[in-house]
């Protein structure tokens, strides 16, 4: 089947609705994993789906199919089902392009297809990490790659097909003496599988560090100031404003967006925050969204002043503001709704060094498991250390470090004129029922005066 | 040459909510199957596909993947069952069904708590899973199960979401219970009170990551691997002769739903009982743990359509107590109920701590107020031994989930 014919080509003339577009989404993927030296794991998955939308009535209706061959008669039942229904629908597509666009980086396909032994290949060469680490109980080596390739077609003529690739690899390992253990990952994304094979040296040295965090001390729990490095700052501004930037938060809500003006104060005059999907070297590249708008590089903060949100086309009409293009589904059975795309903290003006060099006594975050954000947001860091008389010092152990979001952007007291936004091709973005999303973020390596560490 | 293959036929409906509304639907199916194929040597081969290939298209991927050098010896199915169970009661809603008994229970939310805006879904998923096998094995499931979330926020909250329920069941929305409790909690949102950092009470279900970190002990791999936290401590008491947890196989009391595994082999009872009153009992294990430590297999050899089998719990559980929430409630002068813990972890050795972003203070059994700036922690040991009070006799959030544990734990101000 071309399904770049049958998106591209399809016939909405003949749909009695007020809107109607159809994504279809062709995507393979491989994630192959050893464990303790043994190939345990081989996941290869291939998918072929279309989502469709009616918007008729003033009702959005949706459906997910892998029967691409009767499309017609899936629209023709949501545009049955649209007709119990006697709403007004809002012309929400006036700043939705009406040309076709590609933006095809592969036109062979799957870069990474037919390259199986090489993947299990590069896997077995880390495996003798095991034997030289002799505290190592266990090791888990995953190597995963995907390639998706998206096509748009909407009544309103318009149109796009573009795709994207990456690969990723990612130890975990167990170290434990006596009662004591630790768990920790070493990690590497990349576009190039190549790349995954040169890694040994470093992995090496990252899990030689490791081990001086076998037999750290528990924290004592309590409020420290926190320099968090690059990578963690980019779950950190995810987690504590990306979400909130999110604009179909506070629908419904006219008392919640007039206390949450564009212009207000939100955060430290050092912090600008920003959200662009159009960087191709990350994983949060979405050039268009599911909607069919070019995503773009948008403010959420500036110079600490709230400065945008992210928009769906719902959402902006009903705001009264600009769509961004950040309607994204995580694949073909599900809607778009608005999400991030490569989220970041622009850099400053202070080293690292010098960062940590202002503290007497603090806590160093250089790596986490998982964060989440609310109305307070969390990290669980991996490695935490203390900071003494300007110096990273012991290694310490943490279970969690959190902060009332607000309260927190407020408090950020030094920006780090490093910069690294991280990608992963495990794990992403959860909002609803969608995860994982492809997702990106970073940022320079910062100073927090005050966070709830526990 | 041996094969099996799984098939999942999913058909799903969904109603969301959105600014207190029923806004948008949502229906589709979905085909995916996966196959294993095991040659004379002992090598596996693996072909899947969400929708339907043709067989030229499997064997072309058997064929790829038969470079990987996979070694299925350990892992060869050895069941001819024949089997079919039915959890289903009724047919699988219409579009108009699951609206109305959405919106039913939503409009009775909005009036209990008319200040809060209200986003969520309501959801009806409907799954047939079929693993054959070269053998004569057919064993097959149907399964309804339904899911409701409710996001809230208080009108004018600065935050994302200031509360959240969460219900899933297998037999439809029968949430009034756990709903009641939220809602007269959250009827005192707007008062504010205050506690001293320390030692208190607290009434919640057990945090998914400790539920996490205790599983792990319980897997005949991680166990004789000795990397799990109570490895070398099968026979021993390891928490409180009132804790007892069970692999739960029965979808209508416990949310399992998972009578066989994606081998092929039949779960001997609905429950199996790993923890009992204290003592570490019990493992879980797969064709491959059985044949590599010597532990029989107890059907937790699970596998997604396009992976290989994993040792996986059907649905582990700590058993019910004996008295309802707010029986354990009225009991007490006074308790923390947090609504919303989210995003804890734990250390290896299990320290646990937690923020706390909605918590209220019930005193005689009724809610005073909202508690903010909260966080606890605990560590495994303690929170399932002598900090431990009671258990509740009601799952948190229907079907599989866990129930109530009042507990005593550290709380600090953030």
């Amino acid at each position: 089947m071309n399904i770049d014919n049958l998106v591209l080509n399809y016939d909405f003339s003949k749909l009695d609705c007020f809107y109607a577009d159809l994504r279809v989404e062709e995507s393979e993927s491989t994630q192959v994993g050893f464990k303790n030296g043994e190939l345990e794991e081989y996941a290869p998955s291939q998918t072929l789906g279309a989502f469709l939308r009616v918007y008729n009535n003033g009702k959005w209706l949706y459906k997910f199919t892998t029967d691409l061959k009767h499309l017609d008669d899936h629209f023709a039942a949501l545009v049955s089902q649209s007709k119990a229904y006697k709403g007004q629908c809002n012309d929400l597509f006036k700043t939705v392009p009406t040309r076709h666009e590609a933006k095809i980086i592969y036109p062979g396909g799957n870069p990474f297809s037919g390259h199986l032994e090489k993947k299990v290949s590069i896997c077995k060469g880390y495996s003798f990490l095991k034997e030289k680490f002799p505290l190592m109980k266990e090791l888990k080596i995953y190597l995963g790659d995907r390639y998706q390739k998206r096509l748009f077609k909407s009544s309103r003529g318009r149109s796009y097909s573009y795709d994207f690739a990456d690969c990723g690899i990612f130890l975990i390992f167990r170290l434990k003496e006596d009662d004591a253990l630790f768990m920790d990952a070493f990690r590497r994304w990349s576009q190039d599988l190549s790349d995954l094979s040169k890694l040994a040296e470093e992995a090496e040295e990252y899990i030689k560090e490791s081990h001086r965090h076998l037999h750290a001390p528990l924290i004592k729990p309590g409020k420290y100031p926190v320099v968090l490095n690059s990578e963690v700052v980019g779950v950190f501004t995810h987690e504590s404003f990306g979400h909130k930037s999110e604009a179909d938060s506070m629908l419904g809500d006219p008392q919640a967006l007039e206390e949450w003006k564009m212009g207000s104060k939100v955060a430290s005059e050092k912090v600008s925050i920003v959200d662009d999907g159009g960087e191709i070297t990350n994983s949060g590249y979405c050039p268009f969204d599911d909607e069919g708008l070019e995503t773009k590089k948008t403010y959420l903060i500036k110079d600490g002043l709230l400065s945008g949100r992210l928009h769906s086309l719902e959402t902006a009409y009903e705001f009264g503001e600009a769509p961004t293009g950040n309607a994204r589904a995580i694949d073909f059975q599900y809607e778009p709704i608005v999400r991030m795309t490569n989220t970041y903290i622009e850099p400053g003006d202070e080293s690292p060094e010098q960062i940590i060099g202002s503290l007497k006594d603090g806590l160093y975050v250089s790596d986490y498991r998982h964060g989440s954000g609310l109305s307070t947001f969390t990290i669980a860091p991996t490695r935490s250390y203390l900071i003494k008389d300007g110096k990273v010092s012991d290694p310490v152990k943490v279970s969690v470090i959190s902060g009332d979001v607000f309260q927190t952007l407020m408090q950020i007291e030094k920006v780090g004129s490093d910069f690294c936004v991280y990608s992963s091709i495990f794990g992403g973005c959860g909002k609803d029922e969608q995860m994982p999303l492809r997702v990106a973020d970073g940022g320079p390596t910062i100073l927090v005066k005050e966070m709830q560490v526990g | 040459m041996m094969r099996d293959k799984i098939e999942v036929y999913t058909q799903e409906q969904k109603v969301k909510i959105q600014s207190g509304e029923l806004a948008s639907s949502r229906s589709g199916e979905i085909y995916k199957f996966g196959v294993r194929e095991f040659d004379p040597n002992g090598l596996l081969k693996s072909a899947s596909a969400i929708g339907e290939i043709s067989e030229e298209k499997i064997n072309s991927q058997l064929e790829a993947s038969e470079l990987l050098g996979f070694s299925g010896k350990d892992q060869l199915p050895r069941s001819n069952q024949t089997r079919e169970w039915n959890y289903i009661n009724g047919s699988f809603s219409s579009l108009e069904q699951l609206s109305a008994l959405t919106a039913d229970i939503l409009e009775k939310t909005k009036k209990k708590i008319p200040h809060f805006i209200i986003q969520g879904y309501g959801k009806e998923i409907q799954e047939e899973v079929t693993y054959s096998n070269s053998l004569g094995a057919c064993l097959k499931k149907k399964v309804k199960n339904h899911e409701l979330v409710f996001d809230l926020r208080r009108r004018g909250s600065p935050n994302i979401c200031d509360a959240y329920f969460f219900f899933n069941s297998f037999e439809g929305f029968n949430c009034e219970a756990q709903l009641d409790l939220t809602l007269s909690l959250l009827e005192a949102f707007d008062k504010e009170v205050e506690i001293k950092p320390g030692r208190h009470k607290t009434l919640m279900p057990p945090d998914m990551t400790m539920i996490s970190k205790v599983g792990e002990s319980l897997r005949a791999d991680k166990y004789n691997e000795g990397s799990a936290l109570f490895s070398g401590r099968l026979g021993q008491n390891i928490f409180g002769p009132t804790v007892s947890f069970k692999d739960c196989r029965d979808a209508v009391e416990f949310g399992g739903a998972s009578p066989f595994d994606y081998e092929g082999e039949i779960a001997k009872a609905d429950k199996t009982s790993l923890i009992q009153e204290g003592r570490f009992i019990g493992l879980i294990s797969d064709l491959r743990n059985e044949r590599k430590y010597g532990v029989p297999s107890t059907a937790n050899g699970f596998r997604k359509y396009n992976s290989q089998v994993n040792l996986n719990f059907a649905s582990l559980r700590l058993e019910n107590g004996k008295r309802s929430v707010s029986d354990i409630l009225h009991s007490q002068e006074e308790v923390i109920v947090p609504l919303l813990a989210f995003g804890g972890d734990l250390t290896e050795e299990g320290n646990f701590s937690t923020p706390i972003q909605l918590a209220f203070l019930v005193r005689d059994g009724k809610p005073v107020g909202q508690i903010k700036n909260l966080a606890l922690s605990t560590s495994l040991d303690q929170f399932f031994g002598e900090d431990l009070i009671e258990i509740s006799n009601t799952s948190s959030a229907g079907g599989g989930s866990n129930p109530y544990c009042l507990a005593h734990v550290e709380i600090q101000r953030t």
